[in-house]
C-alpha cells in the first residue's frame, strides 16, 4: 500500500505539491492522471523516496520511503528519462541490478528474453530509446519488485510492445499481487489497465475513483419521443448531463442502470437506448460540476 | 548485516572501478613515464661527472621539488577523479537513477569516495612497484633507495587524497561540475588570497597598519602551493605537519558525508546545492571581488584613494550581480539590486568607521609604563620567532643559519630612555602621516599585559624632523649594543681579527696576538659608542673593513670601519698595519673615466675609449670624492687601476670638483 498524508513541496518560492492525499492499494494499478507541469512527477519522486518533503508523511507499507533501502529494495521506479552506465552492457546491468536488489531473479531475467527480442550483449546507451525502455522494464521486472512505479511508461514503445509489457506487468499485479502506480498525461492509455485513477492538478489529487464504480454509476441514454418530452419523468434521479435535439434527449445519469432504464421507460420513449461511455466523457461530466475546468485538465 | 557490510556496497565499487579504470591508466602511464622510466634514461645516459647531478634531479623528483609535470598531474587528476566519481549527483538523470536503487546516501558516499581512493592509489603502488623493479634490475639501484620510494608514495597518496577529498567536499556543495572544479581550487586559494588582499586595503586605510608575512594562513604551509612552489616543508613544524593536514582530509570526508546525507536532490544542475548558502556565496564573491578591485585599481592608479574606492564600488557589484547570475541560471538579476544596497551600507560604515578610526587603531600609542619592550627594527619574522613564539630555532633551521640570533639579536629595546624615545617617535608619525618616502620600519611593543602592538611605519632618516627623534635611540648604547657586533665582542673567544681593504689588492694583515685582539677589540668599541646619529646614518663609503673569527664559530663576523673611527685607524697606522693592506694614493697606477649610461646601452661602450687621467692631484680629489648613491645615468663611473686590482665608484656630474676634473668631465662629454 502506498499512501501519502498531506504532502508539500515547494521549489524555492513555488508551491508544487500542496497538501496531497493520495492512497494506492495493494494489488492495484493506481493511474496518476494530470497535464503536464501538474506536479506528477514531483509526487513520483517523493513516492520512490528521491526527494524528501518539506512536509507530510509518504510510506508504502506504513514504512516511510525517504531513505529505507529495505522499502527501495522491494520497489522499482521506471522514470520517464531513463540513465544506464554508459559502457555498460544489457547483461552487465543486470549483474548491477542483481547485486543491489534483494529478490532478483535471474531465470526470470532469461526468461523474458523471449520477450525483449535484444540482444542482452549491446551497450545500453547505444540503443534507441524505445528499446532502452524496454531494457528498463525488462530489468525491473527481473528485480521481483512488489511495487512498481512508473513516469509515463510507454512512452516510445511501439503498440505491440505497449501490450506485451502491459501483460507482463497486470500478470505480476495477479501472481504476485504487485502494486502499480502509473502516471500518464492521456487517459485513454490507462483506461484498459487501471482500477484507481487520481487526477493531479495544481499540486492536489482532485478526484480519486475506483474505475470499475464509475463505470457502473454512470450511464449514458439515448431517448426520441413521438411528441413533446414529457417533464418531470426524471425527478429523483441524478442527471449528470442533458441535451437536448428537437425531440431526441442525450443524458448522462448516474445511479442503478435498471432502475434509471424502468423510469425512463415509464414516460414512453420512442426509442431507449443505452450507449457506451467512455471514460474521458465520465470524468468531464463528473468533474464538469465540480467547477473545473475538466476538459484542460485531462486534454 | 554489520555496520561496515552495509556502508560499502561492493556493487557500487567495482560499477566505479569499471568506469573509470582509464583514468587511472592513463595516470599509472603518465607516473611511470614522468618518474621512474624518465629516471632510467638519465641513469642510462649518464657521464660520470653528471652522477651528483642526476642524484640530485631524482631526488627533488622523488620529493615533488621542481617537477612540473608531476606537480600539474597531482594537482589534477585527484579533482578530476572526485568530478567524475560524483559526476552522478550533477545531473539529474543519474542522481535520479543512482537514488532510486535500494541503497543508503551513507553507502553511496562511502562507496563512492573508496573506489576514487582505489583508482588514485593503483597508480601511485604500482610506480612504486616499477621503481622498486628497476632499483633491483638496473642501474636506477644506485640512485634509489627503498624509503626513498615509500617516501614518494607516501607523499604522492598524502597529496592526491587531500586534493580528493576537498574536491569531493565541494562537490557535495555545489551541483555543477564546473563549478565543482572551479571551487575545488578557489577554497584552497581563498583563505590566502582573501588574507592579502585584506591586508593591502587595511595598509592603504589605515596608517601604521603592520604587514605582517607570516600567519594562519601561511601560504608555504598549504598542500596546493606547496606543489606549486615546489617546496617540501623541512623545518621542525613538519614533524606536525602531514598530521595536521591527515586529519583535514579526514575532516572534509567526514563532513562530505554530512553533507551529502542533508542534500536535496532537485538541486542538481544548481551552483550551489543548499539555498543557504546562496547567501554566503552571494556575498562571499562580492567581498572578494571588491577586494581584487581595489588592490588592482590601487595598484595601477600608485596608491590613490578615491581609485581605491573606485575599485570596491565596480568590483563589488560585478562580484554581487555575477553571483546572483550564477544562482539564478538568469541574466535578468538586476532587481536583485536590494540585497548589494545592504552589502554597499553595511562596507561603508566599516569602511567609514576605519578611516574615521573610530577603533583608535592609528592614534593608538600605549604609554611609556604599559610597555615592557620594544622592538625597533625591519625584521618581522625575527621578532616574531624571537619574541612571540619564543622559538628562534626554528627560524634559524629556516634561514640555515645557526648563529643567526646570536650575530644579529632583534632590536628589543627595554630602556626607560629607549621606549619613551620610540613612543615620542611614534607619535610624531601619527602626527606627520608621511607615507613615500624612507624605509619601512616595524614597532612593536610588548605591553606588561601580554599584549602586543604592532605597527609599521616608513621612516627616513635623511629628514631633519625624523632624525630628531631617532637621534637619541640611534646613539643610546642599548641600541648600539643590539645593532652592532663590534659591541659583542669578547677578545678571549677571538682566535683571529684581519684588517683588510677591498680597493687595495693586498693581502689582508692577520693579528693573533692576544694583547693586540684583546686593544683592538676596546678600539672597536669604543669608537663605536663614540658614533653619532650622523655617522650611522651617513652613505659615505668605507672600504676598510675587520674580519673577526671565533671560536667554536663557522662564520667570520665583517665590522666595517667608518671613516670616523679615527682613533682606531691611528692604531693601526702606528702599528704599522694601516700600510700593508690599505690602499694609498701611490698604488693607483690610472684611472679611467667612463659614462654610466654607456655602460647602460653596452653598444655605445663598444665605440667609445674611455678618458684616461694620469694627473696625481686629479686621482686624489676623484679618490676622496663621496661617491654618488643615487645611481642616475647623468653618473660617471671612475675605474681605478691599482696593482693587482681595479676598483670602481660612481661620481655624480653635479659634485663640485676641481677645474681639471672639470676638464676631464667636458673630455668624456666631448667624445659623445
Amino acid at each position: 500500500m502506498i499512501e501519502a498524508q498531506k504532502l508539500t513541496k515547494s521549489f524555492g518560492s513555488y508551491k508544487v505539491l500542496e497538501d496531497l492525499n493520495l492512497k494506492v492499494n495493494k494489488a492495484s494499478v493506481y493511474g496518476l492522471l494530470g497535464p503536464n507541469g501538474a506536479g506528477k512527477t514531483t509526487l513520483i519522486k517523493h513516492l520512490t523516496g528521491l526527494y524528501r518533503q518539506d512536509q507530510g508523511i509518504v510510506t508504502i507499507d506504513d514504512q516511510p520511503v525517504y531513505e529505507n533501502s529495505q522499502v527501495k529494495g522491494q520497489m522499482i521506479y521506471i522514470p520517464d528519462d531513463l540513465y544506464f552506465f554508459s559502457q555498460a552492457s544489457i547483461d552487465e546491468t543486470a549483474k548491477f541490478y542483481a547485486k543491489i536488489y534483494p529478490d532478483w531473479n535471474w531465470n526470470r531475467y532469461e526468461q523474458l528474453k523471449q520477450v525483449f527480442p535484444i540482444d542482452s550483449k549491446r551497450r545500453v546507451v547505444k540503443l534507441s530509446k524505445g528499446m532502452q525502455k524496454q531494457v528498463a522494464f525488462w530489468l525491473g521486472i527481473s528485480s521481483m519488485p512488489k511495487v512498481m512505479i512508473l513516469d509515463e511508461p510507454v512512452d516510445g514503445l511501439d503498440p505491440v510492445m505497449r501490450k506485451k509489457v502491459w501483460s507482463l506487468i497486470l500478470q505480476d499485479v495477479a501472481e504476485r499481487h504487485v502494486t502499480v502506480l502509473v502516471s500518464s498525461h492521456n487517459l485513454r492509455e490507462l483506461e484498459d489497465v487501471c482500477d484507481h485513477i487520481g487526477i493531479l492538478h495544481n499540486g492536489k489529487i482532485v478526484v480519486e475513483r475506483e474505475l470499475d464504480d464509475m463505470k457502473s454509476d454512470v450511464h449514458k441514454f439515448q431517448l426520441g419521443f413521438a411528441g413533446d418530452i414529457p417533464a418531470g419523468f426524471l425527478a429523483g434521479s441524478e442527471v449528470l448531463h442533458r441535451t437536448q435535439t428537437g425531440s431526441i434527449l442525450l443524458l448522462i445519469a448516474r445511479g442503478d442502470k435498471n432502475e434509471l432504464l424502468q423510469r425512463m421507460k415509464s414516460a414512453n420513449p420512442v426509442i431507449l437506448d443505452v450507449l457506451p461511455l467512455t471514460l474521458e466523457e465520465i470524468f468531464i461530466y463528473e468533474l464538469g460540476g465540480m467547477g473545473y475546468d475538466i476538459q484542460n485538465i485531462l486534454i | 548485516m554489520t555496520f561496515k557490510i552495509s556502508l560499502f556496497k561492493k556493487a557500487l565499487i567495482l560499477s566505479d572501478l569499471k568506469r573509470f579504470w582509464w583514468v587511472s591508466a592513463l595516470y599509472t602511464l603518465a607516473l611511470i613515464a614522468i618518474v621512474p622510466f624518465s629516471h632510467l634514461m638519465k641513469a642510462m645516459g649518464m657521464e660520470v661527472q653528471n652522477i651528483t647531478w642526476i642524484q640530485d634531479t631524482i631526488d627533488r623528483t622523488m620529493r615533488f621539488i621542481q617537477d612540473d609535470v608531476q606537480a600539474i598531474l597531482i594537482c589534477t587528476v585527484p579533482v578530476l577523479m572526485a568530478v567524475l566519481i560524483f559526476r552522478y549527483l550533477q545531473v539529474d538523470k543519474s542522481a535520479v537513477m543512482m537514488h532510486s536503487l535500494p541503497l543508503k546516501r551513507s553507502s553511496h558516499y562511502a562507496s563512492h569516495c573508496l573506489a576514487g581512493f582505489v583508482l588514485l592509489i593503483i597508480p601511485a603502488v604500482l610506480t612504486s612497484l616499477i621503481m622498486i623493479l628497476l632499483e633491483n634490475l638496473t642501474v636506477l639501484g644506485s640512485f634509489y633507495t627503498l624509503p626513498k620510494i615509500f617516501s614518494w608514495l607516501g607523499l604522492n597518496i598524502f597529496f592526491c587524497l587531500f586534493f580528493y577529498n576537498i574536491a569531493v567536499l565541494v562537490g557535495m556543495f555545489t551541483g555543477s561540475s564546473v563549478a565543482q572544479i572551479v571551487l575545488s581550487y578557489i577554497i584552497q586559494i581563498l583563505p590566502i588570497g582573501i588574507y592579502v588582499l585584506l591586508k593591502f586595503s587595511l595598509e592603504q586605510l589605515l596608517f601604521g597598519f603592520g604587514e605582517v608575512p607570516y600567519s594562519l594562513f601561511n601560504e608555504n604551509n598549504h598542500p596546493l602551493f606547496i606543489i606549486l612552489n615546489g617546496a617540501l616543508p623541512r623545518t621542525p613544524h613538519s614533524v606536525g605537519y602531514f598530521p595536521a593536514y591527515i586529519l583535514a582530509a579526514a575532516a572534509c570526508l567526514v563532513l562530505g558525508q554530512y553533507v551529502y546525507k542533508h542534500r536535496r536532490l532537485e538541486t542538481a544542475g544548481d551552483i550551489i546545492a543548499f539555498p543557504a548558502f546562496y547567501p554566503v556565496f552571494k556575498y562571499g564573491m562580492t567581498f572578494c571581488l571588491m577586494l581584487i578591485g581595489g588592490t588592482y585599481f590601487c595598484g595601477v592608479s600608485r596608491q590613490s584613494l578615491p581609485m581605491l574606492i573606485l575599485g570596491y564600488v565596480l568590483a563589488s557589484a560585478l562580484g554581487y550581480f555575477v553571483a546572483e547570475i550564477l544562482i539564478h541560471k538568469s541574466f535578468r538579476v538586476l532587481h536583485f539590486y536590494k540585497g548589494y544596497l545592504y552589502y554597499v551600507l553595511v562596507i561603508v560604515l566599516l569602511l567609514g568607521g576605519l578611516s574615521l578610526d573610530v577603533s583608535g587603531f592609528v592614534k593608538r600609542v600605549p604609554s611609556p609604563e604599559e610597555v615592557e619592550k620594544v622592538y625597533f627594527s625591519y625584521n618581522y619574522d625575527d621578532w616574531f620567532y624571537f619574541e612571540k613564539e619564543k622559538n628562534p630555532e626554528f627560524l634559524e633551521s629556516r634561514y640555515q643559519d645557526r648563529g643567526h640570533f646570536e650575530d644579529n639579536p632583534p632590536i628589543l629595546l627595554e630602556s626607560q630612555e629607549n621606549i619613551a624615545g620610540v613612543i615620542e617617535l611614534q607619535k610624531h608619525l601619527i602626527k606627520e602621516r608621511r607615507r613615500e618616502a624612507g624605509s619601512s620600519r616595524y614597532i612593536i611593543y610588548t605591553l606588561k599585559n601580554g599584549d602586543y602592538i604592532l605597527r609599521q611605519y616608513n621612516i627616513n632618516e635623511a629628514d631633519q624632523s625624523d632624525a630628531a627623534f631617532l637621534k637619541p635611540i640611534y646613539e643610546s648604547l642599548e641600541y648600539k649594543k643590539l645593532k652592532f657586533p663590534a659591541m659583542r665582542l669578547v677578545p678571549e673567544d677571538i682566535k683571529l681579527m684581519s684588517a683588510s681593504d677591498h680597493r687595495s689588492g693586498k693581502r689582508p694583515v692577520d693579528l693573533t696576538g692576544t694583547k693586540e685582539i684583546r686593544e683592538l677589540t676596546e678600539l672597536l668599541k669604543n669608537e663605536t659608542i663614540k658614533m653619532s646619529y650622523e655617522d650611522m646614518t651617513s652613505s659615505r663609503e668605507s672600504y676598510i673593513w675587520i674580519s673577526v673569527l671565533e671560536n667554536n664559530k663557522r662564520n667570520e663576523q665583517n665590522i666595517l670601519v667608518q671613516s670616523s673611527f679615527s682613533s682606531l685607524l691611528s692604531w693601526l697606522k702606528d702599528k704599522d698595519y694601516y700600510n700593508q693592506f690599505a690602499l694609498h694614493l701611490e698604488d693607483i697606477e690610472s684611472v679611467e673615466l667612463e659614462k654610466a649610461e654607456d655602460r647602460a646601452y653596452s653598444d655605445n661602450a663598444a665605440i667609445r675609449s674611455p678618458v684616461t687621467i694620469n694627473e696625481r692631484e686629479v686621482i686624489e680629489e676623484l679618490l676622496n670624492i663621496d661617491s654618488s648613491t643615487n645611481y642616475i645615468s647623468n653618473d660617471v663611473i671612475a675605474r681605478f687601476n691599482v696593482r693587482n686590482n681595479v676598483w670602481e665608484k660612481r661620481v655624480s656630474l653635479d659634485t663640485r670638483v676641481s677645474a681639471k676634473l672639470k676638464g676631464y668631465f667636458a673630455e668624456l662629454e666631448e667624445e659623445n
